[in-house]
């Protein structure tokens, strides 16, 4: 899923971002002013822990929706 | 009218069903669900985005993640006859995680339930009667005489035969069939306008800001 944010250096073109990709090193750069932007070292545990939390969430979702789909008759 | 008091009428099979639990149930089976997750979003925004802050219990602090931008910059060569060279400035920024981690809200948006009853219900009654009754009767009678030398004979034979036979046949037929289907469809929904607010007031502060010339020489928060 990606997210959009604002390039912050040119400020006229937003920038796309995938965060599994940014977790692990990858640069993302503005379509306008061509800047790169990544995550720095010291907050890629950070980001890490945040991504592996989206994916349980949206594991418990998942399981959610599926209870859904499938009720228990009481 | 004896016959007809035997089927119920549309009305009592229809009275004992229970029709707010069966309206009444998916409706808030589904509202649960939303609740949960609703709850399950709120519990991984605040855990995942936010550090309730060690002064001031209660207040929550955006976990704030470091940025690099690298951005390429012409330098003009030293000297008449240099060549300008690129060379890549860094600068680091800070934005909260928020803005980085995609939120889902999901909820149920669509219940729909389909109840269908067909109640089928017939009363018949066959009664024949057969009475058979039949009747036979046989008799026979012989007598003899001789009195002086005492002969006398006597016969004498009576036959009866009766037989009845009675049927009765009562049939009664009933059949219910129900249809009971609840569909339930979640999808995506638009982000709280809460949410919303939060993230772009932190997507602003991205940006950078330019301080005057006069407060560019002392910080910020010394101001």
């Amino acid at each position: 899923m990606l997210v959009n944010i604002e390039c912050p250096a040119c400020q006229q073109d937003t920038i796309k971002i995938e965060p599994h990709m940014l977790a692990q090193g990858a640069s993302f750069s503005c379509a306008t002013c061509l800047v790169k932007i990544s995550v720095a070292q010291s907050s890629k545990s950070e980001i890490v822990k945040g991504v592996d939390a989206y994916d349980a969430y949206k594991n418990r979702l998942a399981e959610l929706q599926e209870q859904g789909n499938a009720p228990e008759l009481l | 009218m004896a016959v007809q008091s035997q089927i119920l009428s549309m009305g009592q099979q229809f009275s004992g069903l229970p029709m707010g639990a069966l309206i009444g149930g998916p409706l808030e089976a589904a509202a649960k669900a939303n609740q949960q997750m609703a709850m399950t979003q709120l519990q991984f925004m605040m855990i995942t985005c936010f550090n309730e802050s060690p002064q001031n219990k209660g207040s929550y602090d955006p976990i704030m993640i470091e940025m690099t931008l690298d951005r390429g910059v012409i330098e003009p060569g030293t000297g008449e006859n240099a060549t300008p060279s690129i060379s890549t400035m860094k600068t680091s920024f800070k934005l909260p995680l928020l803005t980085i981690i995609p939120l889902n809200s999901l909820a149920v948006d669509d219940v729909k339930i389909d109840f269908e009853m067909e109640v089928k219900s017939s009363f018949a009654t066959n009664n024949s009667t057969d009475n058979k009754s039949s009747t036979a009767e046989k008799g026979s009678f012989s007598a003899a005489g001789n009195i002086g030398p005492f002969h006398v004979e006597v016969h004498g034979s009576v036959s009866h035969n009766s037989s009845s036979e009675s049927k009765s046949d009562t049939h009664y037929k009933q059949s219910n069939s129900a249809k009971y289907s609840v569909a339930v469809h979640a999808g995506q929904l638009p982000l709280p306008q809460g949410v919303k607010t939060i993230i772009d007031a932190y997507a602003k502060n991205i940006s950078p800001v330019t301080l005057p010339a006069a407060s560019a020489q002392t910080p910020p928060h010394q101001q």
